[in-house]
């Protein structure tokens, strides 16, 4: 059963980083980081069921803090693009040198 | 029936999760998300984990609020085809694979390989390889970075 959950978490984390190499979208970039840190908790979650090596909550503590944290950065990333005129396409960022 | 009722869910989130990147309309995205989010607290609940499955569905109302905010905000300018199917298929297949082969413990037949002893010694006796990984990584991003800025700006 540890292997089909490791396996699960696998393919979401690996959906979530091919997610962040083939979208352009930004806010589909933000939740590609979401979904790899979603299989980062499963896969911690099921290895801790299993071993019950540890204290799990304070490592998921951790991963949700940086998936809050993330969707802080988003939201004031948003504002600053929005402010600025840009699109929401990551093509159009080269206008952030200027 | 265990393992049946697992694989049932399993497909459901992978579904959820693959869908996020169909939809054209970001909210629609934020609603699988949302859904991809309640089935993995589903699945904390049968590993005997209520209190994280409870934490999870807590987390869930206040990223996924934030993203509808950011979705109906942004409704105007978001709608455009933003990702490469093939290229999100083939990417996430061969890190899917590489992933699975790294973990050195499971196999596809399901039986369970990886002992405590295994985490034990394995993984702790291959930390500084982790780190060294990892700054190898870390430098080659960065010299990329700066690469592709000086070529650029000729």
């Amino acid at each position: 059963m540890l292997a089909y959950m490791m396996l699960l978490s696998f393919a979401i984390i690996s959906i979530g980083l091919a997610g962040i190499a083939a979208t352009r979208h930004f806010i589909m970039i933000v939740v590609s980081v979401e979904l790899m840190l979603l299989g980062s908790s499963l896969l911690a979650v099921s290895i801790f069921h299993y071993y019950a090596a540890g204290n799990i909550i304070i490592l998921l503590l951790s991963i949700w803090a940086v998936a809050a944290i993330e969707v802080i950065v988003a939201v004031v990333l948003y504002r600053y693009m929005e402010k600025e005129e840009l699109t929401l396409d990551v093509r159009k960022f080269s206008k952030l040198r200027d | 029936m265990l393992l049946a009722i697992f694989l049932a869910v399993a497909a459901l989130e992978l579904i959820s999760i693959i869908i996020i990147f169909v939809f054209k309309n970001v909210l629609h995205s934020i609603i699988m998300l949302a859904i991809a989010f309640v089935i993995s607290s589903v699945l904390f609940a049968a590993m005997q984990q209520p209190l994280l499955a409870l934490l999870q569905l807590f987390i869930v109302v206040g990223t996924i609020l934030t993203y509808f905010f950011i979705g109906v905000a942004s409704a105007g300018i978001s709608r455009f085809k933003h990702t490469s199917y093939t290229l999100l298929a083939v990417l996430s297949i061969i890190m899917f694979m590489v992933l699975a082969y790294m973990s050195n413990g499971v196999n596809f037949t399901g039986q369970n390989m990886l002992t405590k002893a295994d985490i034990a010694n394995y993984v702790s006796g291959s930390i500084w390889l982790i780190y060294f990984l990892t700054l190898v990584l870390f430098s080659v991003g960065l010299s990329g970075i700066i690469l592709l800025k000086r070529l650029g700006e000729r």
